[in-house]
């Protein structure tokens, strides 16, 4: 996704994951591009934070992909994690333009069958938005990654105060 | 188990008025078996029932009532049942003219058979 | 009219625990008056009218529950009602008069007075109240209306109607005649919203009924009959609650959502929307039916919107 498109992508997202954040009931959410940028989170404080989570999803879900790809599955619907207070969901929305990767945390007030709920559609509500239904021409690649994460950052958390 | 599961939830279905019956996994809210008609999603019903139930429960506890053993929400289109046992829950959707006691009463069984 | 046989008690009975719309409501209706349990018969026809707005028969018993309550207003309301269904009933003619007899205006009582004995001329009570109004004419002081309505029994009948009568066409539904007559009495009700259910946990049906705004407030009601918890702390905690129920019932595409029915440890509980957003909520016995805690809802929801009605 090219930077210029960025601050549109990232406008047109915030109604639909705030209707996924307020159903769903889950603490936070990150949602990244394939190739990791910053398109939307809610609940983190901190920038770091949002790089970590971003990163690990990121990776995450390549494993995921190849572990799939290995065990003759075309590809997974999600990963969960459950622990002892907190649950973690990872997922994948294709869209014409590329794969986005959503990442939620949620508690007791939430449950997997309901953030799979919401999530599905999300995913419906993203894939119909115009600013995902054309390629942008070239996919940024690896090179990118780290200019692309940094610049979703300055626009999802404008006012941290940690980098 | 996975008998007891099955049965309970094909007598359920055969109730008159029922549209689908499920053991749903109370914490996770997805479905453990289902019957369901054709058009009424197994996935959507166990999350949103299990949430609803987890949620009254949780209210009427706070609120000093005890536990709940049931919870019947009714609407204009239908009803949906809910019986806990332990961890996991009957959930049985009902059309708005079921035999409404029937279904309560085999649902009331099938958690007690659960649990 | 004599007690029915208590074979026939049990089979209306039946008939309306069966179908809630099931017309045998009226005679059921009209043996509880008999037996004196007028409150029963009260709310039995009130629910049976929820189902058949039109029936002239119960409409007029309605009239008659109310007078014999006291509540002189609510009875002339519903003798209008009947009147205007079926202009020439005789017992709302009747009973019309005795109203006006009553509220000392005696040119409108001696109108309808007049009306029932023409259609009737045997019948004593309206000989009576017509001799009253001779007497006040005469400048004697003359006795209000007389309370024993027993004579008028014997003009009530036992039979099932087959079907409640028609409404005339192009006839307005009772639920819009209400606000046309004009009241010479102001329409009693409730001065303490904490009594709201009082006669619903006296008659035993409930322990406790709450109306609560749609802020989880409590704007009527109490649950002092229900041990362990306080109206304002069940109003707030349930809240949520309804909200989940709310949206459960959307998404599922199964409409609005009409109620909640909870079976707890140490109560029932049921939860219902009222108009505007409000909340009704009534706790009933551990043991009691469902159904009967479903029937005791529907009337307190009656009784709920009567008094958001006059007060809120």
């Amino acid at each position: 996704m090219r930077h210029d498109d960025l601050p549109r992508v990232m406008e047109a997202l915030k109604p639909p994951i705030a209707t996924f954040v307020r159903e769903s009931r889950v603490r936070i959410v990150l949602l990244i591009s394939g190739s990791g940028q910053v398109l939307a989170q809610h609940g983190f404080t901190r920038s770091y934070e949002v790089m970590n989570v971003a990163s690990l999803a990121a990776a995450a879900h390549a494993s995921a992909g190849a572990l799939a790809e290995m065990s003759g599955v075309p590809r997974w619907k999600h990963l969960h994690h459950a622990g002892q207070e907190r649950q973690l969901f990872l997922a994948p929305i294709r869209t014409p333009v590329g794969e986005l990767i959503l990442v939620a945390i949620f508690d007791k007030e939430s449950s997997l069958g309901i953030v799979q709920l919401f999530f599905e559609q999300l995913g419906n509500t993203i894939r119909l938005l115009p600013e995902f239904q054309q390629r942008d021409g070239a996919l940024p690649t690896a090179a990118t990654f780290e200019r692309d994460l940094e610049a979703g950052l300055n626009r999802v958390l404008p006012e941290a105060g940690e980098a | 188990m996975s008998d007891i599961l099955s049965q309970s939830v094909d007598r359920l279905s055969r109730v008159s008025g029922v549209l689908g019956a499920m053991v749903v996994e109370a914490d996770a809210g997805v479905p453990v078996v289902a019957e369901m008609t054709a058009g009424v999603d197994s996935g959507p019903v166990a999350a949103l029932a299990s949430s609803l139930f987890r949620r009254t429960a949780n209210a009427a506890t706070t609120a000093g009532f005890g536990a709940v053993r049931t919870m019947q929400l009714e609407a204009d289109h239908g009803h949906v049942i809910v019986a806990g046992a332990g961890e996991l829950l009957v959930v049985v959707v009902a059309e708005r003219n079921a035999q409404l006691g029937l279904v309560r009463l085999e649902a009331s069984r099938a958690a007690e058979a659960l649990a | 009219m004599k007690v029915p046989p208590p074979s026939d008690l049990q089979r209306w009975s039946e008939e309306v625990a069966r179908d809630p719309k099931s017309p045998a409501f009226l005679p059921l209706a009209r043996a509880y008056r008999k037996q004196g349990r007028r409150d029963a018969a009260l709310r039995l026809c009130l629910r049976g009218l929820q189902h058949h707005p039109t029936h002239v028969e119960a409409h007029g018993l309605l009239a008659l529950l109310y007078f014999e309550s006291g509540q002189r207003a609510r009875a002339y309301d519903e003798w209008s009602i009947v009147l205007r269904l079926d202009p020439e009933n005789f017992e709302a003619i009747r009973g019309m008069g005795f109203y006006h007899l009553e509220q000392n205006d005696d040119a409108a009582a001696r109108t309808h007075l007049e009306r029932a004995a023409a259609m009737k001329p045997n019948d004593v009570t309206v000989r009576e109240a017509l001799k009253i109004l001779d007497e006040r004419k005469a400048e004697t002081s003359a006795p209000l209306a007389p309370d024993n309505l027993a004579a008028w029994d014997d003009y009530i009948g036992t039979a099932v109607p087959a079907a409640p009568a028609a409404r005339p066409p192009n006839t307005p539904p009772p639920s819009a005649l209400r606000a046309v007559p004009t009241r010479p009495a102001p329409r009693p009700g409730v001065a303490d919203p904490r009594r709201v259910f009082d006669d619903f946990i006296r008659a035993g049906q409930i322990l406790g009924g709450l109306i609560l705004d749609q802020q989880g407030l409590v704007l009527a009601g109490s649950l002092a009959g229900v041990a362990g918890t306080t109206a304002e702390t069940v109003g707030a905690i349930l809240n949520g609650a309804i909200e989940e129920a709310a949206r459960t019932a959307s998404l599922l595409s199964l409409g609005h959502w009409c109620g909640i029915l909870l079976d707890a440890d140490s109560v029932q509980l049921h939860l219902s929307p009222l108009d505007d957003g409000n909340i009704l909520l009534i706790a009933a016995r551990r043991d009691a039916p469902a159904g009967w805690v479903l029937r005791s809802a529907q009337q307190a929801g009656v009784a709920a919107r009567q008094f958001l009605e006059a007060y809120a």
